[in-house]
């Protein structure tokens, strides 16, 4: 684990060093699950707050959700260690000038309620695809088949005198 | 030679995910995405078996290890 945080770390230190100007950020964070939905907002709105102390133009975001972690993450909080196996994940898009990303990780970060946070640098368009690719249910290598196409029966012939009452009958009408 | 080379290529744009579907940037939240490329044990498969170009495959792992971070996908599965 603190490997991954190291190389997270090393990815905004190197985003630190970047031009002054200021570049598109996306915060993702975990906010701990005892969290009532109630008091959720307020969360969000913290995270939020830090965002625009340090001059950060939001560009998209999308409210935490509870989702399931793939591992047990552990919160060190007024000496006590507590294990978290669920969480809300949120994230915010943001515009903002490297030279402050790093403190807003940090301060991020250093909340009671966040689990966990990674800044990393991306675009300003949407790179969420999800269910926009088409998955086709083909199986590798299998061939597609052509639909059969079922051919017309052709009807027994008819006689011309019965062609001719169905004209004069159409005629009529 | 370069009729070899041209078909190596166009071989590789063939199997490459991201270039057929048009992805430029791999999210690391997409884990539906990612899962694709992740053996049963979770671990990222090699070019060898992705048919990735190297950019896309090195963004795919810069992906896979975010998303293991954030806990969204495993580091390892038994």
């Amino acid at each position: 684990m603190p490997e991954s945080e190291m190389q997270e770390g090393k990815v905004t230190t190197t985003e630190e060093s970047g031009a002054s100007e200021s570049s598109v950020y996306e915060l993702g964070y975990h906010i701990l699950s005892s969290v009532t939905e109630a008091d959720l907002g307020a969360e969000v709105t913290a995270i939020r707050a830090a965002i625009e102390a340090r001059g950060g133009v939001f560009v998209a975001d999308e409210f935490p959700k509870e989702t399931p972690l793939s591992y047990e993450m552990v919160k060190v909080s007024v000496g006590k260690r507590s294990r978290h196996s669920k969480a809300y994940f949120g994230w915010f898009k943001f515009e903002a000038n490297p030279a402050e990303a790093a403190t807003i990780l940090k301060n991020v970060e250093a909340m009671p309620m966040v689990l966990r946070a990674i800044l990393i640098k991306t675009v300003r368009e949407n790179t969420m695809l999800g269910k926009r690719i088409f998955v086709s249910d083909r199986m590798e290598g299998e061939t597609i088949k052509r639909r059969e196409v079922k051919k017309e029966t052709s009807t027994a012939p008819v006689s011309e005198e019965e062609l001719d009452r169905s004209i004069e009958k159409m005629v009529v009408e | 030679m370069r009729e070899v080379k041209e078909t190596k290529e166009t071989l590789s744009k063939q199997s490459d995910f991201f270039s057929s579907n048009n992805i430029r940037h791999i999210d690391y939240k997409d884990i539906e995405i990612l899962r694709k490329f992740l053996n049963p044990h979770a671990r990222l498969m090699s070019r060898k078996k992705t048919g990735l170009s190297a950019k896309h495959q090195k963004l795919l792992s810069q992906a896979v290890k975010r998303a293991r971070f954030m806990g969204l996908l495993p580091y390892v599965q038994r």
